[in-house]
């Protein structure tokens, strides 16, 4: 069995009288895309420190490639790490190519590293120009870079995708795929849930200091039991209430100012009452069916 | 090693290409060439003055410039990388905190000696070119530069300190004003207040606790005759030239280690 790139066994951390972080678990495989979702405060910057070394668990361990990681974080763990912050600004007056030649050094590095960079990044075209002068976007993409210097195993992205145009959210997540498909694992958190949907492996849903739900999107929406929700219009104006299926009544809501019936369904009656609606409904005009996703996901943990 | 000059080469080239370096050596060297052409005008005429007359004016100018110079660019130095989210990142990367302090300290000072160098490269070559030494003006650079370094050193410290940069900016300001300004006014106003009955001792003592009267004295003591220090009054009160280095290398170098030690915790 391939081995974790990260584990994480069983983290806490208190700060005066406030447990942070209370028994975090998380396992990320090369080539995973992991996504940490949760609302502020609720631990994930402080997680993001003890992965980096910047703080130390009260218990628990971090366990790099099977090495368990001390603290201060050794040279040669601190390599396998990228790490891009959240809304950083870097040197002002330093240039794109300057700010990543300091940090290339830092990795002892040359400066080829920071060409293949720069194009990975697609920046090469602004790199001779000062940071101060880059828009949030160019940052991010900056911020990027630095990550990917020195060829890290682990990517760990802190709401990279701010302050990007769709292009650039479009080109980033490319960019993921590609480093993915070299075994690069990505741990990213992010608020941005429809955005990060389609690309993740795994979710990781914190709340009040633990991860309440780890797994697959589809995994965790069927054991979470969400329901899919059926929409459609009826052209004449004729009102439907509910639908009866195999002896249940399915009500269907309708919305006033869209003109539009919402019917919640689960995996299992969905099939029955698609059919049972054609039978019924001759004024049909539109249906459209939406699986519960992320969004649904988050929100039903974070109420429950 | 590698690290360290990785480091003092970013702090070099972000202060250098920001302008405000620029600025400063250009208004300095300003004041200094006023300073040295018109180093006469309190004797009626223009011109330049002896070495002694030039150098002392000159120095006066170091003693309440260079200290402010070497805070207000040693105060934002940890607390600016904090404020816009460098330092975690800076500290994810294979480099220890005591190589960021101790790489940003070697650039910072690389900067302050680039500053005071063009700020006093002018009024030197008028200073030679009225048949003055160039020895009492390389002493005239070190020695501004030692004490630029003092304060920026002392600046580094506070900057690891967990404040915001405005709060550290007034800090910095207070620590001049106390430190350059009304230093030698309590000083006197001591004096006054004891009608002078103060022992060489104690007097002696109270200027250890300020790095600018020690360098002031130092340069006094080095580039100048027993004369000037007759004309001042201060023969017999003032720290012996060793004890001075003694206490300017610890003044030098403790808030070294105190801004080594505070980031160690980081």
């Amino acid at each position: 069995m391939t081995q974790a790139i990260l584990k994480i066994d069983g983290i806490t951390r208190s700060f005066a009288d406030h447990e942070v972080l209370k028994g975090v678990n998380l396992e990320v495989f090369p080539g995973q895309h992991v996504g940490i979702i949760g609302n502020n405060g609720q631990g994930k910057t402080t997680l993001m420190k003890i992965l980096l070394g910047l703080l130390k668990p009260d218990s628990g361990s971090i366990i790099i490639q099977g090495e368990t990681a001390d603290f201060p974080r050794k040279t040669e763990q601190k390599r396998i790490f990228g790490y891009m912050p959240e809304a950083m600004s870097f040197y002002p007056n330093l240039s794109g190519r300057k700010t990543l030649q300091f940090f290339a050094g830092l990795k002892s590095l040359d400066k080829k590293s920071v060409d293949t960079v720069l194009e990975q990044v697609e920046l090469a075209y602004a790199a001779d120009e000062k940071v101060k002068t880059y828009s949030k976007g160019m940052k991010q993409r900056l911020g990027l870079a630095q990550a990917l210097l020195g060829n890290p195993k682990l990517l760990l992205l802190d709401e990279p995708t701010n302050g990007l145009d769709p292009n650039g959210i479009r080109d980033f997540y490319f960019t993921l795929s590609k480093l993915q498909q070299q075994g690069v694992a990505i741990l990213m958190a992010s608020h941005l849930l429809a955005e990060m949907e389609p690309h993740l492996d795994v979710l990781a849903m914190l709340k009040d200091g633990e991860f309440k739900r780890t797994g697959g999107l589809q995994q965790l929406t069927e054991t979470t039991r969400l329901k899919s929700i059926i929409r459609f219009t009826a052209s004449k104006g004729k009102r439907y209430e509910q639908f009866v299926v195999n002896g249940e009544k399915i009500p269907a809501s309708f919305d006033e100012y869209t003109h539009r019936y919402e019917i919640l369904c689960s995996k299992h009656s969905k099939k029955d009452i698609l059919n049972r609606l054609i039978e019924q409904v001759d004024d049909l005009d539109s249906l459209t069916i939406s699986e519960p996703g992320l969004e649904e996901l988050f929100h039903h943990i974070h109420e429950s | 090693m590698q690290q360290y000059l990785e480091v003092a080469k970013k702090e070099f080239l972000d202060h250098i290409r920001n302008g405000w370096v620029i600025a400063i050596a250009i208004s300095f060297m300003v004041f200094a060439c006023i300073i040295t052409l018109a180093g006469l005008g309190f004797t009626g005429e223009v011109g330049v003055g002896d070495n002694k007359t030039t150098l002392m004016s000159l120095s006066s100018l170091v003693f309440y410039l260079v200290p402010l110079l070497g805070l207000l660019l040693g105060y934002d130095s940890i607390a600016g990388e904090r404020e816009r989210g460098t330092l975690d990142l800076l500290l994810s990367y294979p480099i220890s905190t005591h190589q960021i302090i101790v790489g940003k300290w070697i650039g910072l000072v690389c900067v302050l000696f680039v500053t005071l160098f063009l700020g006093l490269i002018v009024p030197t070559i008028i200073g030679l070119s009225f048949g003055q030494t160039i020895g009492q003006w390389f002493a005239l650079l070190m020695m501004s530069t030692w004490l630029g370094l003092i304060f920026l050193t002392l600046a580094l410290w506070l900057s690891t300190y967990p404040w915001e940069r405005a709060k550290l900016l007034g800090i910095s300001i207070g620590l001049w004003l106390v430190l350059v300004i009304l230093f030698d006014v309590g000083f006197i106003g001591l004096l006054v207040a004891t009608s002078g009955e103060l022992s060489n001792t104690i007097v002696e003592n109270i200027f250890y606790i300020n790095p600018a009267s020690l360098l002031r004295f130092l340069m006094i003591q080095t580039m100048f005759d027993q004369s000037v220090i007759n004309e001042l009054g201060l023969q017999g009160s003032i720290p012996g030239v060793f004890s001075l280095l003694i206490a300017l290398l610890i003044w030098s170098a403790l808030p070294l280690v105190l801004a080594a030690r505070k980031m160690s915790r980081y």
